[in-house]
């Protein structure tokens, strides 16, 4: 079914809007929620609360890419459910890795300026990641936005592991230059 | 509380347009199939006509030239003339090019019925992925898929890639030490990839050949024909429950079309022995006698009988987590390997005094209802068949009446050649299927009634050492 098809069932408020969807995207979203959560229960629950989560958002919201939108749901979810179970100490390693390679983004004594509004920086993002040459994109979203692990992404791209992670480190550098240049850092505060 | 966790929520807010073609190039999400647009569509059908006006007559000798060089490498796998084969089917090459599907040959082995085909154009970077999946089972990549289409009903074949032979270098095969200090030898990826990739595709035409397999079982008793479609679909692998990597498929995305192909008559010769040959299982002291073979050019079969209901059947256990589970499975491996052993110096005796000996084992099983067995195994290629005139095993010869070439036509279906051909009809069966070239054989369980022959890897698969 054409997403356009699908989309038009949720606004109908029709049942058979997540049947559709599960069937078509299912596999997408749990393979988000699966590279990010690393475990199968709590992928499906995550993947199940996309399904309300797109329920709830249509109508009002049309999509223009069912896809992305469903995953960015998956994403969302499944990334606050890894960091709370990092903090208990109970699985969300995937996420804490991601987010202490995202570190390095951020100079030392820096901290991502709390007066820039958070789409200030989506569109700043967007913008370097435009910028990058399509293979480092490539990886750079794998790895940033779905969270896909570098042997994974070394397989599918026929690299080395070692190149990508050369190829992420070089990146996550130009993207700190990136930032401190746009004036998106600033002097990390103690409180 | 990491700096970088606004960082990692902008991230996720990135254009739909990135993430999604970054998703579809990843295999993340199916790739999409776009149609032209009809104006740009009509250019392309005019430059198209202009090249090939220009390259045609090159192109068809190119193309057809393929096929035939791929249907030479069949006779000689098969060595139809050498040994006189009759369950081959060769078929006539299109005059012009043009199909996208090519069928080329058909071959019965009395079991599995194997249909060769060249389709094109597929580019090269899609094989890659085919074998990098076939290969690495990590999924999330593009391959083909075959599905047969019998008097309305479907069944999805086995897909593999044409090889002609399987010998490889030392240096192709890792030794890893497993836990228990055993040592296996495994065959690097890149060392079959390298393989496949000779032996199945055509660079120059783009053109691959591929090996569909149907399953005798699988079609309806007395089918002379088969409908075959060809198509393309996305895989994602995923986990299932336990951690497993499942497939799962897309729609279609791109097809090549279908086509009928013959099932050649099976030239199986079916032999019960005057007297059985009784062996027991020391594993635990069960016994069973071996009554017959089935021979034919691409196989043998042995027809076995158990004198005790010794073989749980593997299908009907829920889990192999429980310790009975693991009892019922290493009880069936005991008898794999005692039935390893009972054929392991076996033959056949050809009428010019020529010896072949038969190339291992493997097996496979059916439910408890009944004690009847078949176990067989493949030729590395063929063997004439018509001239057997003794099976040795064990140390004891049986000696082979005279065949009557198709002892069941008129009477029974060309299927009932394998296991439907048994007095016993309906019985759930074992079939040992080899790895022709390999020390090691597979264990595919089958269940009764089961139509989709793809869920063999699933239902269970074993490896075991014969040496």
């Amino acid at each position: 079914m054409k997403d356009k098809e699908i989309i038009d069932l949720y606004w109908r408020r029709s049942d058979a809007a997540i049947e559709e969807t599960a069937r078509k995207y299912g596999g997408y979203c749990h393979t988000i929620a699966y590279n990010i959560l690393e475990n199968f229960e709590d992928s499906e629950e995550c993947v199940n609360d996309t399904w309300l989560g797109a329920w709830n958002s249509m109508p009002d919201k049309r999509p223009a890419k069912l896809a992305a939108f469903l995953g960015k749901i998956t994403r969302n979810f499944a990334i606050s459910r890894g960091i709370a179970k990092s903090r208990e100490k109970r699985g969300g390693k995937a996420v804490i890795l991601a987010l202490e390679e995202l570190d390095e983004c951020i100079p030392d004594g820096f901290d991502l300026s709390a007066v820039i509004e958070a789409r200030e920086l989506e569109l700043a993002l967007c913008r370097f990641v435009r910028s990058l040459p399509e293979t480092e994109r490539q990886v750079f979203v794998s790895r940033y936005w779905y969270l896909d692990t570098e042997l994974r992404i070394a397989k599918r791209q026929r690299f080395s592991k070692s190149k990508v992670s050369a190829m992420l480190k070089r990146t996550r550098s130009k993207l700190q230059t990136y930032l401190q240049e746009e004036g998106l850092c600033t002097v990390q505060r103690d409180y | 509380m990491y700096r970088s966790e606004r960082l990692l929520t902008a991230i996720g807010n990135l254009d739909d347009e990135i993430v999604e073609t970054v998703g579809r190039r990843q295999g993340y999400l199916p790739a999409k199939t776009s149609r032209p647009a009809r104006r740009k569509l009509w250019r392309t059908l005019l430059a198209a006509a202009i090249i090939a006006s220009l390259l045609g007559c090159t192109a068809y000798a190119v193309g057809v030239s393929i096929h035939a060089k791929r249907q030479e490498q069949l006779r000689q796998r098969y060595q139809v003339e050498e040994n006189a084969v009759t369950s081959y089917a060769e078929y006539a090459l299109p005059e012009a090019p043009g199909p996208s599907m090519t069928l080329l040959s058909s071959y019965n082995d009395g079991t599995v019925v194997h249909a060769y085909v060249d389709i094109s154009p597929v580019p090269e970077d899609e094989v890659r992925d085919m074998f990098m999946f076939d290969t690495e089972d990590d999924g999330l990549v593009h391959y083909l898929a075959y599905l047969s289409t019998v008097g309305g009903g479907e069944a999805l074949t086995h897909a593999a890639f044409f090889t002609q032979d399987w010998e490889f270098a030392p240096d192709d095969y890792v030794t890893v030490t497993q836990a228990d200090g055993t040592t296996q030898n495994y065959l690097k990826p890149e060392a079959k990839l390298a393989r496949y990739f000779a032996q199945s595709y055509d660079a120059e035409t783009q053109t691959l050949t591929l090996d569909c397999r149907f399953w005798l079982k699988d079609l309806p008793q007395g089918a002379a024909q088969a409908g075959l479609h060809v198509f393309s679909q996305d895989v994602w692998a995923r986990p299932d429950e336990n951690n497993n990597l499942i497939d799962e498929r897309s729609a279609i995305h791109r097809d090549f079309g279908t086509i009928k192909v013959d099932i050649p008559e099976p030239d199986t010769r079916k032999v019960l022995f005057a007297e059985p040959l009784a062996f027991t299982n020391p594993a635990d002291n069960c016994s069973a006698r071996l009554i017959g073979v089935e021979l034919s050019s691409g196989a043998i079969t042995w027809l076995l009988t158990f004198d005790e209901e010794v073989l749980p059947y593997l299908g009907d256990l829920k889990s192999f987590d429980g310790e009975a589970s693991a009892a019922a499975f290493e009880r069936q491996r005991s008898w794999v390997r005692r039935l390893d052993a009972l054929v392991a110096d076996a033959s056949v005796t050809l009428s010019d005094g020529r010896v072949i000996p038969v190339p291992g084992a493997a097996a496979n099983s059916g439910n408890q209802e009944s004690p009847f067995r078949l176990y067989g195994v493949g030729w590395e290629g063929t063997i004439p068949v018509a001239d057997v005139v003794s099976v040795r095993v064990s140390g004891q010869r049986f000696d082979l009446p005279a065949w009557r070439p198709r002892p069941w036509a008129g009477k029974e279906s060309r299927s009932a050649c394998g296991f439907r051909a048994q007095p016993q009809a309906d019985l759930p069966f074992f079939v040992f299927s080899p790895m022709a070239g390999s020390k090691f054989f597979h264990v595919n369980l089958t269940s009764p009634g089961m139509k989709n022959p793809t869920a063999y890897g699933q239902n269970g698969y074993f490896i075991c050492r014969t040496e």
